[in-house]
């Protein structure tokens, strides 16, 4: 089951470029393209003459030509030109989906058509701050349910252990420790994290050669479904980071995380990395960049294993545990909105 | 983790209220803190209080707390008063906080009672400082018994709104007035005793404002999550049993001795597999499971951890 009624990312911007674009997205494979006046369409992956996937046909002045017969077929899925052929009949059209193309995303909306509302959509705006915050994306594909990954992204304590070479570092302590506030909220939930007077990990150090001991955060901001959006970052002990973050000197890292279901127990990890350090010098950009995939790989390897488990165990005979406040208050913000959604689809 | 203090400076702010700058007794900095966050205080070994963190007087990694002498309370504050001297050594916990301001710069309504105005005085500074709008109403019983006047009228000026029950012009806080003409989109932050808070809270609900804009911390929940527990009844309804729950036990644990057997999980307030509903009675909430609104509504309880506000609670068990 789904919850059908949100919008997720589809895709980033710049992966919609001449080609079309074939992604299952909650269970239905998908073709994305953009047209001649490049406006992103999502159709259907299916042509409505014989039923061939669109991805293997091409943009013309007029839409996305099927690769078979070449019909084509506009952003709303209504075919425009049947060759040899005159009159274009009412059925000749596929399914289209409402999307946005907002921030360096692609949002897609696969539920109610009437109720698709761009003004929900989370706003990115670093994405469009490239002198403050240069960044760099990614998607990975991740054969495991994205509620997992959301899991993962709700307890930090797992950087102890997982990313101990990246952005984790060798303290377990400091992590297991770190005072935490969880505010759930209508749309999802907030939480904060602070690490006191600790040792920058690896990637933080590599980062800014000047930390010492550092009063170190996370601060992350979940928005159900499934896009989670993070500010992490560290001062030297005695710049006040706790009256305010915002100041040069220290690290600082914009995280966007996007999980869009593909199939019940696989998704897409879109995600992106903005440098709030050096912002002049693109090598540390990059550097950043290398950093995090190393470190969502590991999230990936881990996660993929925990999914082959759980399918082959299934989910009873867990322990919730003191780290899985803010997971369970997501669970339940996912929970109230697929019982809304059911509602919604029934009425 | 403690950490030895000294007391450096003591003032009396006001009429039973005293304040405290305590130093790290190593002479090196204490750890930073956000407005609103708190500190347990070990006034001498064994009394533990915990005590809202004012904004640093002098040195910024120095402790400034306030200290309400409250002669009808467990005795702590009294204790204070009594005991602490300039050069006094004592202990100080990591800060904590769960009264935290919000991200931005939107409109802030601060509502203070009593010595409620110590976590709020730091929060107002940082709005202040972040250049944010807010207004700051601070109720007390008279202008001798408010904490702070003079530091609060030459930092903040005009934003601060003064609410006396005695003396010459009392005039009580008009929570409807203070409320009228303020954003919807404002953050509400509330503290001072539990019907000062209900009070603020009952009138922000009325107009509207939700659970995630109204943000209180009342002193006797603070006291009694820190506090010594106590025994309490349980009435097991469906089972049809009655029991005490000792002080050094919980409710899962004497509803299990008396063979009434309740799902669990995390047996700490995260999981919420244990909620039980609640019939009668009002429970002393501790989990983390639970939203504002579930809380208030009293009508399910983790027995895991969470105790009783009134002496009886009937359960659905």
């Amino acid at each position: 089951m789904f919850i059908r009624n949100s919008w997720y990312v589809a895709a980033w911007a710049d992966e919609i470029v001449h080609a079309p674009l074939a992604r299952t997205l909650l269970g239905e494979p998908i073709v994305l393209f953009r047209d001649r006046t490049g406006t992103v369409g999502a159709l259907e992956d299916r042509c409505c003459h014989r039923g061939t996937p669109l991805r293997f046909g091409e943009v013309v002045e007029s839409g996305l030509q099927c690769g078979y017969h070449g019909l084509v077929f506009d952003c709303a899925g209504s075919c425009v030109s049947i060759p040899g052929q005159a009159k274009i009949p009412a059925k000749a059209r596929v399914l289209s989906y409402p999307v946005v193309e907002k921030d360096e995303f692609v949002w897609i909306w696969m539920g109610d058509a009437d109720r698709a509302d761009a003004s929900r959509i989370l706003d990115y705006p670093f994405h469009n701050d490239h002198a403050r915050w240069p960044h760099k994306h990614a998607v990975y594909h991740i054969e495991a349910g994205y509620k997992l990954m959301v899991d993962n992204l709700m307890d930090m304590t797992h950087l102890a252990y997982v990313h101990k070479s990246t952005i984790g570092g060798s303290n377990a302590k400091i992590h297991v420790e770190a005072q935490m506030k969880v505010t759930p909220k209508e749309t999802g939930l907030h939480y904060l994290r602070w690490m006191l007077n600790c040792d920058p990990p690896p990637t933080y150090r590599k980062a800014v050669p000047e930390l010492q001991k550092v009063d170190r955060w996370q601060e992350f901001e979940f928005i159900a479904p499934s896009s989670i959006v993070q500010w992490s970052g560290a001062l030297n002990v005695g710049m006040g980071a706790q009256q305010n973050r915002d100041q040069p000197g220290g690290f600082s890292l914009r995280l966007f995380h996007g999980l869009t279901p593909e199939t019940e127990n696989s998704c897409h990890y879109f995600w992106s990395t903005c440098n709030g350090y050096r912002q002049d010098e693109p090598e540390a950009t990059e550097q950043l960049f290398q950093e995090i995939a190393g470190a969502f790989s590991e999230d990936k390897a881990i996660v993929q294993a925990q999914q082959a488990t759980l399918d082959a165990t299934g989910e009873d005979r867990l322990v919730d545990i003191v780290s899985d406040s803010a997971r369970i208050h997501m669970r339940r913000t996912l929970d109230r909105l697929q019982n809304r959604d059911g509602a919604a689809t029934a009425a | 983790m403690m950490r030895e203090v000294r007391v450096s400076f003591l003032a009396q702010e006001a009429q039973e209220v005293l304040s405290v700058v305590l130093d790290a007794a190593d002479g090196k900095s204490l750890p930073s803190f956000e407005p609103g966050a708190h500190v347990d205080v070990e006034i001498e070994p064994g009394l533990v209080r915990q005590y809202s963190l004012c904004p640093p007087l002098r040195s910024p990694r120095t402790y400034r707390i306030a200290i309400h002498r409250d002669d009808g309370g467990r005795g702590g504050s009294v204790r204070a008063h009594a005991v602490l001297r300039e050069g006094a050594r004592l202990a100080v916990g990591l800060p904590r906080n769960c009264f935290a301001l919000e991200p931005g710069s939107h409109d802030s309504v601060l509502f203070a009672g009593g010595i409620g105005i110590t976590p709020l005085l730091a929060m107002a500074c940082e709005l202040q400082r972040r250049g944010a709008p807010f207004h700051l109403h601070y109720s007390a019983k008279s202008d001798a018994h408010a904490a702070f006047t003079a530091e609060l009228e030459s930092t903040l000026g005009e934003r601060v709104h003064f609410h006396f029950s005695e003396g010459e012009g009392a005039a009580r806080l008009d929570v409807a007035a203070a409320l009228a003409n303020v954003a919807p989109s404002a953050h509400l932050y509330v503290c001072g005793s539990k019907r000062y808070a209900d009070a603020v809270v009952t009138e922000a609900q009325a107009r509207g404002w939700g659970d995630s804009a109204i943000h209180r911390e009342s002193f006797s929940a603070v006291r009694e999550a820190s506090g010594e527990d106590i025994d309490f009844v349980v009435n097991a309804k469906a089972s049809g049993v009655t029991l005490t729950v000792r002080k050094d036990q919980s409710i899962l644990e004497a509803l299990q001795v008396a063979g009434i057997s309740i799902p669990t999980s995390c047996e700490q307030g995260i999981c919420g597999t244990c909620l039980t509903r609640v019939l009668e009675g009002e429970p002393d909430h501790r989990d983390a499971y639970l939203t504002d609104t579930e809380r208030a509504a009293n009508t399910q309880i983790a027995v895991c951890c969470s105790r009783a506000r009134s002496a009886r609670l009937v359960l659905d068990v």
